[in-house]
């Protein structure tokens, strides 16, 4: 089940250009379009004249203290930020931001989301408004991710159908998770073995798949490179595969990896050592792979957040 | 006008069927929502909810094991222990590997694995007799004799579909002849029963004289006699005949079919599960879920206490303690257990009150259920029961709300009205609302 390293490079440069063509290249920055944006279109009602709810955006000061309802918003986490998540709201909904005149376009919604999720950083000041609320997550992590995949799902398009149906022909199971776009994708059960053909429609809905069970099949190593590049993967299954400490180093740009199962695997404690840096990860099984307990307790070390399953 | 009503719900219905058998097959449920009219309708929706903190939730579980104690376990002897008490007859309680959690002397491997339980200790039941006690507790709904409603296997293969594309969905385990299975939902959802787990699947293999040419070749004809006739008569049960075959022949070619074969677990593992009944069919729970079987109910009787209730407890309690610790194990190690919610139920409780044979009698007033896995927070206990275990003193569970916290767990649309096929409005757990303070 080789994989020819033209192929790989093919699949992994159009997967990456898939990432990145959502979020801007530039970070939004709060003095040249944030600020703006709030003076435009809120400071009439949460500014120096009026304060309604007890709030004002009109200074970086005034928008970590909050309203009466509490804070406004959190860094990295757009489910407890009203101040973006109200301007999403249909225009019958009582609550929708801005509560007078037209609601915000599309593209300023982006600016408040990105911004938020970089960090919501002021521009000159260091410290973000709060601290994301994952417990234990690692405080150095440049930018905070969200690990809630609902709010994710609101940000990503449709999957494309055509691949959807191609995979499905080959046995591919594809659900959609709760509501939304993004998906459960299960390779448990293919009519024929898994291999780069499969990687190809993987790619085309990368931004989509949320959930991969790669469980049992002939997945390799070099593989892992697409699997790795997948933007919202946040359940991985690889148990009873042939993966090893080579292809566990492809999966070190997954920021929504929350589970792993590294399961009857080949991965060995210096594979896993690698894991302690995914900001996300909260569950591993290693159970009857490479790992030995020594390798094991290093990892609880470091990265103590993670859950870490050997069995018994 | 009302004749256009009803039929208008009807038709409602029909397509409502018609589009959940399409679920069946894979990945049909998406079409609407790749084909763009529900993703947009989607799309607006889904921030609202954000906004107002109660996001659409994805599922915590794909799967679920569901172990039914038949007969009404003593949630005095069991779950809900009552050392001191009056009504606690011999039973002492011993302490558990979570924090504040006691359990019953009879359940010593559960105690250390505790921190994986949510202990429901504040379960009310209106049904005080077996049948309709169990009948309310697979379906949310009292019995009557004019409507079957399905149990939650049906509505996870209703609402969500298989995972496996030639295994069925939904097995049940030595659950008898009482489930109400897929209700009033096509047969095709109904569980696959298997009588016990030992022999596994009977009769799934090509008889010996037939070769798998000679196979297709009678499919063949069966379809070519039976073309017309479903062409022309395109209904539920006609339909439901046809999918009973189809189904049949595709587990028949199934290459998962090892996955109902006990035998091919390690001595080992067997005995850690234990060597009866209940044992083989947690073990058997387990690798059927692990091939992507969505629901396996897995039934242990011997509940009904009447007399002699300690040395009976104990006895059931002894084979509940073994199989369900190994499966909690078991399903942690492989990294099931967070995909898959395990729920421990009965159809009511045992009488505080010891009676003159030294028994327990039916009490639906108070009583103990258990979740885990799937998304539920382990080590937690959810309400409690007075000193003496007779009555609910916090957080009453009604049954519909039981079920509801099954179904959020698998992410099923909890208020999703379904019209019965004689025009009624359903939703799957009745009024429950589900218990979010566990996950």
């Amino acid at each position: 089940m080789a994989i020819s390293w033209k192929g790989t490079a093919g699949i992994t440069a159009a997967l990456l250009l898939g990432a990145l063509a959502a979020p801007a290249a530039e970070p939004v920055s709060y003095d040249k379009q944030v600020r703006p944006l709030l003076a435009d279109r809120c400071y009439s009602c949460h500014g120096p004249d009026k304060q309604k709810g007890e709030l004002r955006l009109d200074s970086p000061a005034a928008i970590r203290k909050g309203g009466k309802h509490g804070d406004v918003l959190i860094a990295g986490n757009l489910a407890k930020s009203p101040l973006y998540a109200r301007t999403l709201l249909g225009a019958d909904d009582s609550d929708v931001m801005p509560a007078k005149g037209d609601p915000l376009t599309a593209p300023q919604c982006e600016v408040l989301r990105q911004w938020i999720m970089a960090g919501a950083v002021f521009d000159g000041a260091t410290a973000p408004v709060a601290a994301a609320a994952a417990p234990g997550a690692p405080a150095k992590a440049a930018a905070p991710v969200t690990t809630d995949l609902d709010v994710v799902a609101a940000t990503v398009p449709a999957p494309d159908a055509t691949a959807v149906s191609a995979l499905t022909a080959k046995g591919v199971i594809v659900k959609p998770v709760a509501k939304g776009t993004l998906l459960e994708v299960s390779c448990a059960h293919l009519s024929e073995p898994f291999g780069d053909a499969h990687l190809q429609l993987l790619s085309r809905i990368a931004a989509n798949v949320a959930w991969l069970d790669l469980r049992g099949t002939a997945l390799s190593d070099a593989q892992l490179t697409a699997i790795g590049a997948l933007p919202h993967l946040t359940r991985l299954h690889l148990e009873r595969t042939a993966i090893g400490d080579a292809g566990l180093a492809h999966l070190s740009g997954c920021a929504h990896l929350e589970y792993l199962n590294l399961y009857g695997t080949k991965a060995s404690d210096a594979g896993i050592a690698r894991l302690a840096k995914l900001p996300a990860l909260r569950s591993l099984f290693v159970w009857q792979s490479a790992a030995t307990p020594a390798g094991i307790a290093a990892l609880r070390k470091a990265a103590p957040q993670i859950a870490i399953d050997a069995g018994q | 006008m009302l004749n256009r009503t009803a039929n208008r719900l009807d038709e409602l219905s029909r397509r409502e069927i018609l589009l959940s058998g399409a679920r069946a097959f894979l990945g049909v449920s998406l079409l609407p929502l790749l084909g763009g009219g529900l993703a947009g309708s989607l799309a607006a929706d889904e921030p609202r909810a954000l906004a107002a903190g109660a996001l659409p939730r994805r599922p915590t579980a794909r799967n679920c094991i569901y172990l039914y104690m038949a007969g009404g376990m003593s949630h005095l002897d069991t779950f809900d222990p009552k050392p001191g008490a009056d009504t606690a007859g011999p039973v002492t309680a011993i302490s558990s590997n979570a924090t504040g959690i006691q359990l019953s002397e009879y359940l010593p491997r559960l105690a250390k694995n505790a921190n994986h339980l949510a202990v429901v200790r504040g379960m009310s039941s209106t049904q005080g007799a077996h049948e309709p006690g169990e009948y309310l507790m697979h379906t949310s709904f009292a019995q009557r004799g004019t409507i079957r409603h399905p149990a939650m296997g049906a509505w996870l293969g209703y609402f969500s579909g298989r995972t496996n594309p030639t295994l069925p969905m939904n097995i049940t385990i030595g659950a008898g002849s009482r489930h109400p299975g897929a209700g009033y939902l096509e047969s095709k959802f109904a569980p696959l029963p298997l009588g016990n787990a030992q022999s596994g699947l009977q009769h799934s293999a090509r008889s010996p004289g037939v070769d798998q040419a000679q196979f297709d070749r009678r499919m063949g004809l069966v379809d070519s006699f039976n073309h017309g006739f479903e062409e022309r008569y395109d209904q539920k049960q006609v339909r439901a005949y046809k999918d009973l075959y189809g189904e049949a022949v595709t587990l028949m070619g199934s290459k998962d079919l090892a996955a109902f074969d006990l035998g091919q677990e390690p001595e080992a593992m067997k005995t850690a599960y234990g060597d009866n009944e209940f044992g083989h069919g947690c073990l058997l729970a387990r690798r059927l879920v692990e091939n992507d079987v969505r629901f396996v109910e897995v039934r242990l009787g011997g509940w009904d206490t009447h007399d002699d209730n300690f040395d009976r407890v104990q006895t059931r309690a002894a084979l509940l303690d073994q199989g369900l610790a190994t499966l909690l194990q078991d399903l942690s190690a492989r990294g099931l257990l967070e995909e898959t919610l395990v729920v421990l139920a009965t159809e009511f409780g045992r009488s505080p009150k010891i009676n003159g044979n030294n028994g327990r009698d039916h009490y639906p007033k108070a009583f103990s259920c258990l979740l885990a896995g799937g998304g539920i927070k382990g080590g937690q206990v959810h309400g409690t029961t007075d000193a003496t275990g007779a009555n609910v003193a916090e957080q009453k569970v009604e049954i519909p709300d039981f079920n509801a916290t099954i179904g959020y767990a698998l992410g099923l649309p909890l208020d999703q009205v379904v019209i019965s096929p004689v025009g009624r409005p359903f939703t799957l757990a009745d009024k429950g609302k589900p218990l979010t303070n566990l996950f």
